[in-house]
C-alpha cells in the first residue's frame, strides 16, 4: 500500500467552520441566482399548466383494491 | 551550555469508531496539532502510533481522539508469554474486529428481512393492500434509523470536520426519503387507505404529496450494508504478521546449569547463560558459540540456502536451525533485543507508517455531495422563484437528494472485489483487500528477492566434470552414494542427482567432518570393483588429505567459483577424480516473468544477500538490468525506502523472513507462497503456487479489478445522475427511483461477474522468447557432464 497517498494533504487550512460557513454562502448565492433566474424565465401560464395538472383532482376518494375489483 | 535533548518517548493508542482512510487522516491531523507530538495512524491497524518530545499524559491525547468523534484507548499489556504464548500481540483488535463484524452481520440480516417487503410492496401494486403504506413505514423505519445508525454517525462525524464522505451521501439521501415519506404519509395524501403506486414510468407532473420512497431509503441501506459487510470480512488481520514471525522462535531451551542441562521455556533464558543445540534443533537466542561445530541453516532469516559453518567464537542467531553437529552457545540478547523480535518491530513500523488511501468512492462522494446538494437548494430556489408553492418546491428539492444517492454505491467496490479476488484464488493468487488494487496502477518498479524468488532456493547440481579417464555417470554414483549419510543441502543435491540416475552403492564408515566434507568406503563386490575410500568435500580439504588436483581440472574450478558457484570435489586412490557444481538455479519460468512484468511498465530489480557475482549471473539469465547484492537482511527495507524516496512506486516480491520488512515497506507487497507465514502475512498479495508469473498476473488481475470498480462507480453514479434533472423538474416518481436503483444495482453485479473471464498465464510452460536466457547460460533440465581430455 501507498506510503504517500494523501488526498486532502494540499488543501488549504481553512477551519472547520470557515469552511462550512463559505459552503453556506454559496448556497445563498445558488439560492438567490436560481430564484431570480426561474422568476425572469418561467412563464406564468406554466406554472398555472403544472399546478393544475399535478393537483389531486378535488373529491377523489381513494378506493380500496376490493372496492375497485368490485 | 546547550540545553539536553528532550527524551523522545513512543505511545501507542488503540484508535475505535473509524469508518474509513479519511477518518485514520483526521485522527492523525488532531493528534499532530498537540505540542510536541508526532502521530501516524493506520486505519487498516486501527492504531495510532505517536512519537512525543514532552511529557505527556496518554489520558490527553484519548481526550483530543474523543473531542474528534472517535474512541481510543491504550492498548492492553501484552499477557504472560508462558501462559500459551503466541496470542497476546494482536489478538486484542482481532476480537474487536470480529465482534464488529458480527454487529454488521447482525444488522444486515435485520435489513434485508425488513427491506424485502418494503421492496415487494412498492413496485408491485397487487400487493399493495389497503394500508400498505403504514405497514411500508413500520418495517421501513428501523432499517433506515436502527441499521443505518452507522452511515448517519459517520456523516455527523464528517460534517463535524466538514468533510463529506460516502456515508454522507447515503445519509442524507436515506433521511431525505424518510422524512418525505412520513411528510406524505401524516400531512400528505399518501397515508389515505387505498393509496396505491402505479405500475408506471411516465416522466409526467404529479402530486409528490401523495408518493412515499421508503423502498428507495431501505434499499438502499441495506445494500450498503451488504457492501460494507464484504469489506470488512476482507480487511486483513491486524498484527498477523508480527504473531508468525514470534512463532518462528524456539519455545523450550536446554540451559546448562551447574553442569547439567535444565530444559526452561525460553523466555526464562538470560543473558550470559548457556545453552545447548543438537542437531535439528532451532538455536534458541541470538549467542556466540562457546563449543561445537555444526553448520547451521539460516535460510529463515537470510534467505540463502547454503548453510554456515560456526565453530567457536562465532556469532549465532536465534530460531536458525543447526542441521549437523552439537553446540553450546552462550546468550547474548534476549527477548526484544534478538534479531527476530528487531524484525517483527521492523514490520510493524512499516505497516503503521503507510498512508491510507482513501476509497474511491469517498473521493467521488467528496465532490458529488456538495453538488448534488448545491442542486437541491438550487431547485428549491427555482420553484419557489418561478412562482410555484412551498409545498411543489419542497417535492422537487427533496426527490434531487433522494435520487442524487446511488443504490449501487455500496456494492460498486465490494462485488468487483469479491468476485476479482475470488476468480484470483482460483489461479492461486490471493489479494488482501481493495486498497492494494490503487498500488498496482501505480507500481512503476518491482524488486525482486533473488533465493526462492527468481531461484528455486534448493542446491541443485548443474555440472559434473571428470579427469580424464573418469566417467561421470561412475563419479557421480560414488559421490552420490558417499554424500548419502549427510543432512547438508550441498550433500542432498548431488546424492539427488545421483539417484535420479542410477542405483547407490553401499557405504560403510561413513564419516562427516564438519565444515570439510565426508568420506567412507565402498562396499566391494567382484562384480563393482573400483575405489574403496572415498573422499568428497572441498577441494583444498581433499588437497589436505593428500588428494591432488588434476592440472585438467584446475580451470574449470576456477570458472566455476568465478560465476558464484559451489564446487564439491570427489577423491580416491590419491587424486581428486571429479568435481560437483553445486548452485541454486533459476526457475524455468522466471525469465519469461521478467519479461512480463517489463510488459506492465515495472523496472525489475534483483535485490539479494548473496554475492554481486552470483546476483549479477542470476540477473544475466532472466534479463534484470538492475541489481542490489550483498544486503543485510535488515537493510533490505531501507532499500525499498530508498527507492521510494526517488519517487518510484515499488512493489516487491519475496518469501523469506528476511523480506518481511520490505514486502511491508514497499507500495505493493507480494509473497510467494512456496515461502515463510511471516512473508505473506506482512505482504498485500500471495502467490500461492510459487511460480513468478503469477506476479505479473496478479498485478494484471488487480489493474482489471480497479477497471471493473471504477466503472461500477461510473454506472452506479450514471443511473442516478441521469435522474436528477427528471426530479429537479418535478417529474420523480417511486417507480422511477426504484427502477433506477434496481438497474444500477442489476448493472453493476453484472459488470463485476466478468472479472470471471480473466485467464493466467502463469502456469502454463515457459515459452521460447526473444528475452528467453541463451542456450549457454540456459538453466539445464539435467546436470551437465563433462570429462576433460
Amino acid at each position: 500500500m501507498g506510503t504517500r497517498m494523501s488526498t486532502d494533504t494540499d488543501r488549504r487550512e481553512l477551519g472547520v467552520p470557515a469552511r462550512l460557513g463559505l459552503y453556506g454562502a454559496i448556497l445563498l448565492v445558488v439560492f438567490a441566482a436560481a430564484y431570480v433566474l426561474a422568476g425572469a424565465l418561467v412563464p406564468d401560464e406554466t406554472v398555472q399548466r403544472w399546478t393544475e395538472h399535478s393537483a389531486p383532482v378535488p373529491g377523489t376518494v381513494f378506493q380500496t383494491n376490493e372496492e375497485v375489483a368490485a | 551550555m546547550t540545553a539536553p535533548q528532550p527524551q523522545a518517548e513512543q505511545i501507542e493508542l488503540l484508535i475505535g469508531g473509524m469508518t474509513c482512510a479519511s477518518c485514520a487522516m483526521r485522527v492523525e491531523k488532531r493528534l499532530n496539532k498537540v505540542e510536541g507530538v508526532s502521530a501516524s495512524v493506520n486505519y487498516a491497524t486501527e492504531k495510532a502510533t505517536l512519537t512525543t518530545t514532552v511529557p505527556i499524559d496518554p489520558a490527553e491525547l484519548i481526550e483530543v481522539v474523543e473531542k474528534s468523534g472517535y474512541r481510543a484507548s491504550l492498548p492492553q499489556p501484552p499477557a504472560q508469554e508462558d501462559d500459551g504464548g503466541g496470542q497476546a500481540d494482536g489478538a486484542g483488535p482481532d476480537a474487536a474486529a470480529e465482534a464488529e463484524l458480527a454487529t454488521l452481520r447482525h444488522k444486515l440480516i435485520v435489513a434485508a428481512v425488513l427491506s424485502v417487503p418494503v421492496i415487494a410492496m412498492a413496485m408491485a401494486p397487487a400487493l399493495q393492500f389497503t394500508y400498505w403504506q403504514w405497514a411500508s413505514l413500520t418495517l421501513a423505519a428501523p432499517v433506515v434509523i436502527w441499521a443505518g445508525w452507522p452511515f448517519h454517525r459517520a456523516a455527523w462525524l464528517n460534517l463535524r470536520q466538514g468533510a463529506a464522505t460516502m456515508d454522507t451521501l447515503v445519509s442524507l439521501g436515506t433521511l431525505a426519503a424518510l422524512a418525505w415519506s412520513v411528510y406524505a404519509l401524516f400531512l400528505g395524501t399518501a397515508g389515505v387507505p387505498g393509496m396505491t403506486h402505479p405500475f408506471e414510468f411516465t416522466i409526467s407532473p404529479s402530486d409528490g404529496a401523495s408518493h412515499i420512497y421508503l423502498e428507495v431509503s431501505a434499499g438502499v441501506i441495506t445494500f450498503m450494508l451488504l457492501g460494507r459487510y464484504f469489506e470488512k470480512r476482507a480487511k486483513r488481520r491486524a498484527g498477523a504478521a508480527l504473531r508468525a514471525l514470534l512463532d518462528m522462535g524456539a519455545k523450550d531451551v536446554a540451559v546448562l546449569r551447574d553442569g547439567t542441562e535444565v530444559t526452561i521455556p525460553v523466555t526464562q533464558l538470560q543473558v550470559g547463560e548457556q545453552f545447548v543445540v543438537r542437531p535439528g534443533e532451532k538455536i534458541a537466542t541470538d549467542g556466540v558459540v562457546v563449543s561445537g561445530a555444526a553448520a547451521v541453516d539460516a535460510s529463515m532469516l537470510t534467505g540463502e540456502p547454503v548453510p554456515v559453518e560456526v565453530a567457536d567464537g562465532d556469532e549465532v542467531t536465534g530460531a536458525t536451525v543447526n542441521t549437523s553437529g552439537h553446540l553450546v552457545v552462550r546468550a547474548t540478547a534476549v527477548g526484544a533485543d534478538t534479531q527476530l523480535a528487531q524484525m517483527a518491530a521492523m514490520v510493524e513500523r512499516a505497516q503503521s507508517g503507510k498512508a491510507p488511501i482513501q476509497r474511491l468512492a469517498d473521493r467521488i462522494s467528496a465532490v458529488f455531495v456538495p453538488v448534488a446538494i448545491a442542486i437541491a437548494v438550487a431547485t428549491l430556489g427555482a420553484w419557489l422563484g418561478a412562482g410555484f408553492g412551498v409545498a411543489a418546491a419542497m417535492t422537487a428539492a427533496v426527490a434531487v437528494l433522494i435520487i442524487a444517492c446511488p443504490c449501487a454505491l455500496g456494492l460498486a467496490t465490494p462485488t468487483a472485489l469479491l468476485v476479482g479476488t475470488g476468480r484470483g484464488a482460483q489461479l492461486g493468487i490471493l489479494i488482501k483487500g481493495p486498497e492494494v488494487l490503487e498500488s498496482t496502477r501505480r507500481s512503476d518498479t518491482v524488486v525482486l528477492d533473488k533465493t526462492g524468488t527468481v531461484t528455486t532456493g534448493t542446491m541443485t547440481l548443474t555440472e559434473t566434470i571428470t579427469t580424464a579417464g573418469t566417467p561421470a555417470r561412475q563419479a557421480l554414483g560414488i559421490a552420490g552414494a558417499v554424500e548419502a549419510g549427510s543432512e547438508h543441502p550441498i550433500a542432498r543435491a548431488i546424492t539427488r542427482a545421483a539417484r535420479e540416475a542410477m542405483e547407490l552403492p553401499q557405504v560403510r564408515d561413513f564419516q562427516n567432518v564438519a565444515g570439510k566434507g565426508v568420506h567412507g568406503t565402498l562396499r566391494r563386490t567382484e562384480e563393482a570393483g573400483g575405489p574403496e575410500r572415498v573422499l568428497v568435500g572441498r577441494p583444498e580439504w581433499l588437497a589436505e588429505q593428500g588428494l591432488d588436483l588434476p592440472e585438467d581440472l584446475r580451470e574449470p574450478l576456477a570458472g566455476a567459483r568465478s560465476r558464484g558457484h559451489t564446487v564439491v570435489a570427489a577423491g580416491w586412490d590419491g587424486r581428486v577424480r571429479a568435481l560437483f557444481v553445486v548452485a541454486d538455479v533459476v526457475k524455468p519460468s522466471s525469465a519469461e516473468a521478467v519479461a512480463q512484468l517489463r510488459d506492465l511498465g515495472l523496472t525489475p530489480v534483483l535485490l539479494t544477500g548473496d554475492h554481486t557475482a552470483v546476483a549479477e549471473q542470476v540477473a544475466r539469465q532472466v534479463g534484470i538490468d538492475e541489481v542490489i547484492a550483498e544486503v543485510l537482511p535488515q537493510d533490505k527495507v531501507d532499500v525499498i525506502t530508498r527507492l521510494q524516496e526517488q519517487g518510484r512506486v515499488v512493489a516487491m516480491v519475496g518469501d523469506g523472513v528476511n523480506d518481511a520488512p520490505a514486502l511491508a515497506q514497499a507500495d505493493l507487497g507480494m509473497a510467494m507462497g512456496t515461502g515463510t507465514d511471516v512473508a505473506m502475512e506482512a505482504a498485500d498479495i500471495t502467490l500461492v503456487r510459487g511460480d513468478l508469473r503469477a506476479a505479473a498476473d496478479a498485478i494484471r488481475l488487480s489493474r482489471r479489478t480497479l477497471g471493473t470498480i471504477k466503472s461500477n462507480l461510473f454506472w452506479a453514479f450514471a443511473y442516478n445522475v441521469a435522474a436528477i434533472p427528471v426530479a429537479a423538474f418535478g417529474l420523480l416518481n417511486p417507480m422511477l427511483a426504484g427502477a433506477a436503483m434496481a438497474l444500477s444495482s442489476v448493472f453493476v453485479v453484472s459488470n463485476s461477474l466478468r472479472l470471471r473471464t480473466f485467464s493466467a498465464r502463469a502456469g502454463k510452460s515457459p515459452a521460447a522468447g526473444p528475452l528467453s536466457p541463451s542456450p549457454s547460460s540456459a538453466t539445464p533440465a539435467r546436470p551437465v557432464e563433462r570429462s576433460t581430455k
